[in-house]
């Protein structure tokens, strides 16, 4: 089965949000809704140098959404069936099957479903399938001012670009094989050892 | 937020109605109550309605509850069907208890029933840890999570069972309250590192549970060797409400702690 991927380049991101907007605008989402985020990662340290402590502070960005994981734990999860794959390999929720259960959002580790409350069920990014049969773009991708964002297959984006390894806070992609390449920000190595944030959560 | 209100109301009322079929089951094999004793038919109904109450609850929590019919489409792979399937059918058992005690069909009231209904508890209990044993939630990705919903069915089902006896506990069941106290404990002592910076709230209620459990363990080692210790109602029935409310905290704790990888 073929892997439809999305590309990242955190090192040219700028945390505009527009692919954000693009997405909400494109798929008409109510207030609240959001299928791809900007999640803003800050951190730093306190360093002594020459007799004196200044601090080291870093950000960067990351844009997230439904990665259509090739071992995707909400498939598996659902229990209605609501959620599979496609022959393309994209993950398709069936909408008349979904009731609202908020079982796949906890079995996502990217928290990608999202619970739409005025119609009572979940809903997805679907990489905007519509466009890319009419040989389009997703609409975050086109969104995109710094060309951070790229749609392909993940064979050839990860032998063309970025690195699939862990980038905090996502977490390690070994555990449903994502399709998301990552060209990480040169911060984001100094990430993840409890000294970086998201500042911008959106917790219960 | 709001959809764990009905998930915390759920998954402790089915617990401790699994603690009471244990408990039940107990109490049959001890001889301490018999098919046809007036207690087998209380604590059958109780069991019963504590298992309604719980189904219904989960439905509160579905954006469309009137989808709930195809929550069973996925029972080979997902742990949510196979939860709601093993629920529905410690329901079916327990109600078919109730139509024999109402029958008085004593021989399958004290063999086979019993056996089944354990079983299908067993199941449910299961089901239940591996619903919420997910490793995109960090928290509960551990083995306290199994530990503290076995303590749950421990502690509570047995002061379930004490609150719907009162004054007519069988003799020798005082060792199912003291054990129902002892698990409120380890439940308090089993959530300490859970509650470590995550705020005043959490620490309060934590506190409030540990007091709880403290109080409820106190009062049944005091009295434990009074020989009307089955006949005193009142001390009974506060320990059992000592034991479940500790419980309930416990769990409300155990919602409060969810995170998601991402997040």
């Amino acid at each position: 089965m073929k892997r439809p991927a999305f590309y990242f380049d955190s090192t040219a991101c700028s945390g505009c949000k527009a692919c954000q907007v693009a997405c909400k605008d494109k798929n008409d989402l109510s207030p609240g809704l959001t299928w791809r985020r900007i999640y803003e990662i800050e951190g730093g340290d306190w360093v002594r140098k020459d007799g004196a402590i200044t601090e080291k502070p870093f950000g960067y960005f990351l844009s997230v959404s439904c990665n259509h994981c090739a071992e995707a734990p909400c498939i598996g999860s659902c229990p209605t069936g609501a959620l599979h794959a496609n022959e393309d390999g994209f993950i398709i929720l069936d909408y008349m099957l979904c009731m609202g259960c908020n079982y796949c959002e906890w079995t996502c580790p990217y928290g990608a479903l999202k619970m739409d409350s005025s119609r009572g069920i979940m809903t997805k990014c679907d990489f905007c399938i519509d466009y890319l049969y009419e040989g389009r773009n997703p609409a975050c991708v086109d969104a995109c001012p710094m060309r951070a964002l790229e749609f392909g297959y993940f064979d050839t984006l990860s032998a063309r670009r970025g690195t699939t390894a862990v980038v905090f806070p996502l977490p390690d992609p070994a555990q449903t094989k994502p399709g998301l390449v990552i060209r990480p920000h040169r911060d984001a190595s100094k990430a993840g050892e409890g000294n970086a944030e998201v500042n911008n959560t959106e917790k219960y | 937020m709001e959809h764990f209100i009905s998930l915390w109301l759920f998954t402790f009322a089915s617990q401790a109605a699994v603690g009471m079929v244990l408990v039940k089951a107990v109490l049959l094999i001890a001889g301490r109550i018999g098919g046809d004793d007036i207690r087998t038919e209380k604590l059958q109904k109780a069991i019963t309605l504590l298992l309604l109450f719980s189904l219904a609850t989960a439905f509160f929590h579905l954006g469309k509850p009137f989808r709930a019919v195809y929550a069973l489409n996925n029972i080979g792979t997902s742990p949510l069907s196979m939860e709601i399937a093993s629920l529905s059918l410690l329901l079916v058992t327990a109600a078919a208890g109730v139509w024999l005690c109402l029958r008085g069909t004593v021989n399958l009231l004290t063999r086979l029933l019993p056996a089944v209904e354990v079983a299908a508890g067993l199941l449910l209990l299961l089901t239940m840890t591996a619903v919420y044993m997910l490793p995109s939630v960090p928290a509960w990705y551990t083995a306290m999570t199994p530990l503290a919903f076995v303590l749950t069915v421990v502690s509570a089902g047995p002061a379930a069972f004490a609150m719907v006896a009162r004054n007519d506990i069988p003799g020798g069941s005082r060792w199912l309250l003291a054990a129902g106290a002892v698990a409120a404990m380890l439940l308090a002592a089993s959530g300490v590192a859970g509650v470590a910076g995550r705020g005043t709230l959490v620490l309060m209620l934590f506190i409030l549970q540990a007091a709880l459990a403290l109080a409820a363990f106190v009062l049944i080692s005091r009295r434990f060797n009074a020989p009307d210790l089955n006949k005193n109602s009142r001390m009974t029935v506060i320990t059992a409400i000592l034991v479940l409310m500790s419980g309930f905290i416990a769990r409300l704790l155990f919602f409060l702690s969810y995170d998601n990888t991402i997040l």
